[in-house]
């Protein structure tokens, strides 16, 4: 970085003497003073690896293991990364993650208008890409979180890794529901934008939805740094702006200016040899280069002088993930990859008991403990924003609901209280989600009761916690249980079965009353509750809504899968029919898996058993245990 | 927004300073009125450089010179982001000028924002 121009208070006073200032330096300093330069949060230049300081790594070390995802393990093993394997005929001549394997992995292009901080757009767009390939699930994140928490200003300048810093040193980085990127208001003069700062005041259950970060990774040698695009993700990246990188549009941008306009960072998202240049993702809107997206000569501008900064091991809230489970299973955070499936199932005498599969080979499932004593059937299991706690809601042998939650902070289950109607359907499972009205959002609950009715119920997080009955609603139904979705629009959905053993959707009408309303009836011979999610095939983006995925228990024992493409509006379809000796489908989920379908079913011997899908269809897993 | 008034002689120039705000995507364009050939304008580069970190503004120093004596001229210099031509500025600032004789030469700020 260049030099300052005036390094004395003399130099100072000479300065503005020339220049006619309307201002002068306080009068305190003496001439051989130095000029004070006060803290701004971030020191210059401190925080910027140089790449020939930060040299090469052990890549075998830090991510010589499987992915998630198949396709990335291949990759892995063609550089030769995993034990046992040897280093194939050399890496891709290019990688581009905007579209690998026939998906998209990076969030849209934004927008930092107008302020300097670049550097917080570079350090989310690292989070939500990771998470993204790593967890197959669209998070988006807040740099405003990150920006705002290190207390800069509008016009204040920083450095990823300073980013970065920060988020792995405070629980992560949130959502932009728990505090936004903000920007000077309008209106307000020029002279003082660069000086506005936001007052930082995210939602008190922030720690329920940020995504953590363990430690970044600095890389220094351009040959690994395209290592690590192929096999890992995105890097961010630092360099200096000219004048005619404003021009830049197609093609590969080379400096032909003088003319230094500032320094910038970006998120490198792949690279490209045959044209000599990194890709990258900007973030000044769509309008630049094209579609917000550049390329830029290797060693161009300083982008090579600076260490670019990679990530791994990235810890999903459960607020991200709270579309993509259902019933008695979720994949909570916990575990050295983070992608632990937690399950709750009934023990005998009316107790639950905790199990949890660690989301390394070999899979295996084991048992925690056991709370509760007065369950009826299946509870409903979930993460929620409360500091990530697990919480089960149950129809209990009485005909109530009763909530219990497992506090994190102190590794404690606790009885939340009963509630609801007297006569819910004794042995169903209920319906129980965290919304976003309010924050923490409130918990919705829908659960089938005696005379073959819907009933809601709803608690305001917030003191005094009470519980609401919103009412009853539909008639004729068998079976519900697990089916219950908050859509991108705030109304919630849900799938019933039907006396005539056909299914049917209801959904809310918020903005007219709350009514419920009978939607669209597909299927037939329906003998259980269905379970439902709201998946990412068909999410092209994260502000696009994923395919409902449903499966549900029919006669003779199978299990149906059906699917309805919300974005495309793709009426429902089934897709496959599999399985044997189900009695019902307790739980459903989608996680870190290839984006793989997984199933915990009940079987007619009472015990629970695996089961999911991937690019080859539906397979049978591990029979868990008793339930 | 910020007008200043400055009255120069032929052949006389006027250094004006500018925060840059290039690494947000920023430039400032011009557009002179009036007597439009009583003045040129051009960009003689980056301000004293300094130690920045990334997205900080830079000091961009632009020249303004008389030409054509008793000629009459406003400046309006605006910091815009060219693929968004809807946009509002973020920065305006109006530079109206007077050339004189250079013997008559003399500076003066008779505005403000």
């Amino acid at each position: 970085m260049p030099e300052e121009s005036v390094q004395t208070v003399g130099e100072l006073r000479a300065q503005l003497l020339e220049h006619g200032a309307r201002w002068s330096v306080s009068e305190h300093l003496a001439d051989e003073d130095p000029v004070p330069r006060p803290a701004l949060g971030l020191e210059p230049g401190l925080n910027l690896t140089p790449a020939a300081e930060a040299g090469a790594v052990d890549l075998r070390a830090l991510v010589g293991r499987e992915s998630g995802n198949p396709a990335l393990t291949r990759r892995r093993a063609a550089h030769g990364l995993l034990p046992g394997t040897v280093a194939g005929p050399g890496r891709p001549a290019a990688v581009d993650w905007r579209s690998r394997w026939g998906w998209p992995w990076l969030t849209r292009v934004k927008d930092q208008n107008p302020c300097g901080s670049c550097w917080a757009f570079g350090a989310a767009g690292l989070v939500e890409s990771m998470a993204r390939i790593e967890h197959d699930v669209w998070a988006p994140r807040s740099e405003g979180d990150v920006h705002d928490g290190l207390k800069s200003t509008c016009g204040q300048g920083g450095n990823p890794e300073t980013a970065l810093d920060w988020i792995r040193d405070n629980g992560g980085l949130a959502d932009p529901d728990c505090w936004p990127y903000s920007t000077p208001p309008p209106g307000l003069p020029a002279e003082r934008r660069d000086a506005w700062r936001a007052e930082y005041t995210p939602s008190w259950d922030r720690s329920g939805r940020t995504v953590r970060i363990t430690d970044y990774v600095r890389l220094g040698d351009v040959e690994q740094q395209k290592v690590w695009l192929d096999t890992v993700g995105p890097l961010t990246a630092c360099f200096d702006v000219y004048d005619d990188f404003f021009g830049l549009g197609a093609g590969v941008y080379h400096r032909t200016s003088d003319r230094l306009a500032g320094g910038h960072c970006v998120l490198v998202v792949g690279y490209d040899d045959a044209a000599g240049c990194w890709l990258f993702k900007n973030s000044w809107g769509t309008g630049y280069h094209v579609g917000g997206y550049g390329r830029i000569a290797y060693g161009e501008v300083n982008i090579d002088y600076w260490a670019k900064c990679g990530l791994r091991g990235t810890n999903i809230d459960p607020w991200t993930k709270r579309r993509l489970h259902t019933g008695s299973v979720y994949e909570s955070g916990n575990g050295r990859a983070h992608r632990n499936f937690e399950m709750a199932a009934t023990a005998g005498g009316g107790r639950l008991r905790h199990w949890w599969r660690e989301g390394d080979a070999p899979f295996g499932w084991a048992r925690a403990q056991t709370f509760a004593g007065d369950a009826s059937g299946q509870p409903a299991f979930t993460g929620t924003t409360y500091n990530r706690n697990m919480e089960s809601l149950h129809v209990t042998t009485g005909g109530r609901l009763r909530h219990w939650y497992y506090e994190q902070a102190v590794g404690v289950w606790r009885d939340g209280g009963a509630f609801g109607p007297g006569d819910a359907a004794v042995g169903s499972t209920p319906a129980f989600i965290q919304s976003d009205y309010g924050k923490p959002g409130n918990f919705e609950v829908v659960v089938r009761t005696a005379d073959g009715r819907l009933n809601h119920w709803w608690r305001i997080n917030g003191a005094p916690w009470t519980w609401n009955d919103g009412g009853r609603f539909g008639s004729g139904i068998a079976h519900y249980g697990p089916a219950l979705v908050q859509t991108r629009a705030r109304t919630l959905d849900l799938v019933a079965a039907r006396t005539d053993g056909r299914m049917q959707l209801w959904w809310r009408d918020d903005p007219n009353g709350f009514a419920w309303k009978a939607g669209e009836v597909f299927g037939s011979g329906a003998v259980s509750a269905p379970c439902l999610i709201e998946g990412q095939y068909g999410a092209a983006d994260e502000d696009t809504a994923g395919n409902y995925e449903l499966c549900v228990a029919v006669a003779g024992g199978r299990i149906e899968h059906w699917w309805r493409g919300n974005a495309a509006g793709t009426p429902w379809a089934r897709g496959a029919v599999f399985g044997h000796d189900v009695l019902a489908v307790t739980g459903m989920l989608q996680g870190s898996f290839g984006f793989n379908l997984e199933l915990v079913v009940l079987r007619t011997d009472r015990l629970l058993q695996h089961y999911w899908r991937d690019g080859a269809g539906w397979h049978e897993g591990a029979v868990i245990g008793p339930a | 927004m910020e007008v200043r008034r400055i009255v120069l002689g032929a052949g006389e120039a006027y250094a004006l300073r500018l925060a840059g705000r290039g690494a947000r995507g920023y430039v400032w364009t011009w557009q002179v009125s009036g007597n439009a050939d009583a003045v040129a304008v051009r960009e003689t580069g980056s301000g004293p450089a300094a130690r920045l970190l990334p997205g900080e503004a830079v000091e961009r120093t632009y020249e303004v010179l008389g030409r054509s004596p008793g000629g009459r001229a406003r400046i309006r210099f605006a910091q815009v982001r060219p693929p968004y031509p809807q946009e509002a500025p973020y920065d305006e600032f109006v530079l109206d000028v007077e050339v004189v004789d250079a013997a008559g030469a003399r500076r003066a700020v008779t505005g403000g924002a």
